[in-house]
């Protein structure tokens, strides 16, 4: 299997997390970034025991019998569902910013095909081109800061009273941190640095989202409230040249990382279910299909997943790991005493 | 390489075996035999016309032979006698098969059948025609050296060894090709790159079947990894002091008898962006030149691409008097932007490559034809309009900086162009990944093309970002070996 460095694997998670900040509609309120905030400390603890796990450096996801199956199975399920939001995104965004295509799920297709081959590239590509994204958000950001900065409205900045929408936000953002479920498949690819991999996006996880909510709070106003997507309008409002708007240049941004996450749902689905079912011909563009036809569910129903994420999250990225944990602990006691007994016989 | 006649034994009667080396060679012309007597015993002297030095021949071969005298000696006798106590030249091997002694005679060397001996002997005496060392014609310098590679291998080899003088520098020399027998050396520093990576060269040109070998393109193919890749992971130079430096960064070069390029392994993005003047002008130049390439990249690849997805789907992005500017000159145009700026590009393709295969005095009409008659007719008839072939002419122009990378910018250049005209940036951005995605899974020998920025390595950025100074880069002692990833 590839081996990953740790600012590779840092590199993907802060993409994907900034393609969820692109994406998100509630981020409007200083309250809402103080969720964000508790949300990342809950995060932080969460991540706690995966870490606990990996430390450990005989630790293996693949031996693990609890990891059997079933739990592949529900991996798999919840990258089939992470991979169509991803093209739901998509999805929504083309119906409130200006897309030159004939229909969304024109422009779903054609991401999911693009999708299929780049997963067909294999992991080590992915990192490397996480890698580069990176650099592409940098100029991005720098390029948004530098036109917000005459634009933002310190007094833009209040912040509510009703400190529940802290609570509110702080559920939401984490129902929204799919990340934590693939960073705990992932970990398994990097030998060395993971706990400054994860220190460090979770530093950068955090600053970055209250950046991008600073300047969309400053910079929009009030008219945060009744904008779809306030990243986009964000970017029409704050111009760094002499062009009439910009927004289409975070098009760019968008179109990059949106490929980026449901590549990354894609290959890690494959991953499992060439595990589960190594003999199964065309994995990728089963997986994407499957992605767009749950997007397509999704967009036709108007179910909101929020609440499902949040507890599949919870159980995939935090139950699994601990009672992993304890398992381990359990069994090296029972050796240890076991060995003990032995001892004292001999 | 080993061919069927490798495995017949030279005939020790010197009439049977010559008559078996005609009917072998089937009675070629420039074969030459001399049949002498020497200390009393029936020989032959044998030699290639055109391929041996004539004044070599007679002078240091022919001349100690015939004024050799021996008594009672036999046949193996007189060759050993040759070969260990006359120097007749540096180079003197032994064959006692038709498969080596027909390498030998048509690589240039006399051979020596003596009647009864079951082997023969050679001497090195090569003299044909050559192009002499002149500056080469692709890779122009201001500042560095004006000496290139020549079709000659081991003028080649020795264009390196004058360069690099350290013992630690290996050349091997391999033979490829059942047909053309093709001469190739394998160049590396064994103090610098890992044996194991050597072998694997190795393996991979042992694998190679072809019947003939005569560029590096026949090469690169098996030094390339099987994925197929948008850019080329083999890099190919024709000058010897750029091999030099990549040779002493720890890669491995392949040279290729009959051919002025040298392929060197592993080739990282970043060396299309390198030049040896880059390292002859003071640092903040060399950093500004190095980043003017990289900005040349994106205007050779993106620029048309932009200016059709931005003129098609967004004009919102250009201020009022560029959108007049171009409303105006696109107003009077007959076809459709994307179809007018492919139509220029391939134009342009076409005029390069008639520029290329004409002959030279015929190249100038071709620039009078392609820039006046075509160029300016095309914008006053309204076929193309101005912004558009000025935006045209700023990407290829870009393009010529980075020659390495201009077949992959030729075609990429036009892709993009047609993604950005049917789905603006969001096609471009599309095209991007694949193109991004692509170049991250290129990989040679476990060599990331896409290293140092990605995966990042910091101490390869003072010869990939910026260019240091020397002061700063002899303290580092780089090797590629350090961007090897782990598999």
């Amino acid at each position: 299997m590839s081996k990953i460095k740790g600012s590779q694997l840092f590199a993907l998670l802060i993409s994907i997390r900034i393609f969820s900040v692109i994406c998100m509609t509630d981020l409007t309120n200083a309250n809402s970034m103080a969720g964000v905030a508790v949300s990342t400390a809950v995060q932080i603890l969460a991540v706690t025991p995966m870490l606990l796990l990996y430390k450990d450096s005989s630790f293996s996801l693949k031996k693990e019998m609890l990891f059997g199956k079933f739990g592949k199975l529900l991996y798999i399920l919840f990258f089939i569902l992470w991979g169509a939001v991803s093209f739901s995104n998509l999805w929504e965004v083309t119906k409130s910013v200006y897309f030159p295509i004939e229909s969304s799920f024109t422009g779903a297709v054609i991401l999911g095909a693009v999708c299929v081959y780049t997963a067909s590239l294999g992991i080590k590509a992915l990192f490397r081109a996480s890698g580069l994204i990176v650099g592409l958000i940098g100029i991005s950001l720098i390029i948004m800061l530098v036109g917000a900065y005459p634009k933002a409205e310190l007094t833009h900045f209040i912040p509510d009273a009703d400190f529940s929408g802290i609570i509110k936000a702080a559920v939401r953002d984490f129902c929204r941190s799919g990340e934590l479920v693939m960073l705990f498949i992932l970990c398994e690819l990097v030998p060395k640095g993971k706990r400054k991999a994860v220190t460090v996006f979770f530093t950068a996880k955090l600053i970055l989202t209250e950046l991008i909510a600073a300047v969309e709070i400053t910079v929009l106003g009030k008219i945060i409230n009744i904008s779809d997507f306030p990243f986009f309008t964000a970017g029409a409002f704050s111009q760094p040249m002499s062009i009439q708007r910009a927004d289409s240049v975070y098009m760019i941004l968008f179109t990059i990382l949106c490929v980026l996450t449901a590549t990354v749902q894609i290959t890690l689905s494959t991953m499992l279910i060439n595990e589960l079912l190594p003999d199964l011909k065309y994995k990728s563009l089963i997986t994407a299909v499957l992605m767009l036809a749950v997007s397509s569910a999704l967009n036709i129903t108007q179910f909101d997943i929020t609440v499902l994420s949040g507890i599949l999250i919870l159980i995939l990225a935090v139950a699994v790991p601990i009672i992993m944990y304890i398992r381990r602990k359990f069994h090296e006691n029972k050796k240890d005493n076991s060995s003990l007994t032995a001892v004292s016989n001999a | 390489m080993k061919t069927h006649l490798h495995t017949v034994p030279i005939i020790p009667e010197l009439e049977k075996n010559i008559s078996k080396i005609k009917e072998i060679s089937g009675g070629t012309s420039e074969l030459l035999f001399n049949e002498v007597n020497i200390s009393g015993i029936h020989c032959c002297l044998m030699c290639c016309e055109g391929l041996v030095s004539t004044a070599v021949l007679t002078q240091l071969v022919i001349k100690p032979l015939m004024e050799l005298e021996l008594d009672s000696v036999s046949p193996k006798g007189l060759l050993e006698h040759v070969n260990s106590n006359m120097m007749l030249s540096i180079d003197r091997p032994i064959a006692d098969n038709y498969g080596d002694m027909f390498r030998l005679l048509n690589s240039g060397f006399i051979v020596l059948a003596v009647d009864g001996a079951d082997y023969i002997l050679a001497f090195g005496a090569q003299g044909h025609e050559r192009r002499g060392i002149t500056e080469p014609s692709g890779e122009n310098n201001l500042t560095g050296s004006h000496d290139g590679f020549t079709e000659l291998i081991r003028t080649n080899m020795s264009l390196i060894r004058r360069r690099i003088k350290s013992p630690h520098y290996v050349q091997k020399l391999i033979v490829t090709g059942d047909t053309s027998q093709t001469d190739i050396c394998i160049c590396y520093m064994s103090d610098r790159v890992p044996q194991h990576l050597i072998d694997r060269i190795l393996q991979s040109i042992e694998n190679i079947k072809l019947e003939s070998v005569f560029s590096t393109g026949y090469i690169k193919p098996f030094l390339e990894p099987k994925k197929k890749s948008i850019f080329s992971s083999v890099g190919m130079t024709e000058r010897p002091d750029v091999l030099c430096s990549k040779l002493t960064e720890g890669r491995v070069a392949v040279l290729i008898d009959g051919n002025p390029y040298a392929l060197y392994i592993p080739k990282l993005v970043s060396d299309n962006f390198q030049t040896l003047d880059d390292y002859n002008f003071k640092p903040y130049f060399g950093t500004f030149i190095r980043w003017l390439k990289y900005a040349a990249f994106l205007l050779a690849l993106l620029l048309p691409a932009f200016y059709v997805a931005v003129a098609v789907h967004h004009p919102e992005m250009l201020n009022s008097t560029l959108l007049l500017i171009l409303a105006d000159a696109e107003k009077n145009a007959p076809f459709s932007i994307t179809a007018e700026t492919v139509g220029v590009l391939l134009m342009y393709e076409i005029i390069k490559e008639a520029g290329i295969r004409l002959p030279k005095v015929v190249g100038g009409a071709v620039s009078i034809v392609a820039g006046i008659i075509i160029g300016d007719s095309a914008v006053k008839s309204g076929l193309i309009s101005t912004p558009l072939l000025t935006v045209a002419a700023i990407s290829v122009i870009s393009g010529f900086v980075m020659p390495g990378l201009s077949q992959s910018i030729s075609v990429l250049r036009i892709i993009f162009v047609i993604c950005g005209g049917i789905w603006g940036l969001f096609g471009m951005s599309l095209c991007a990944s694949v193109v991004l995605f692509n170049i991250c899974s290129t990989e040679d020998y476990g060599f990331p093309y896409t290293a140092p920025f990605s995966p990042f390595f910091g101490k390869a950025m003072g010869d990939t970002l910026v260019r240091t100074g020397f002061r700063k880069k002899q303290e580092q002692n780089f090797t590629v070996e350090e961007l090897h990833e782990q598999n």
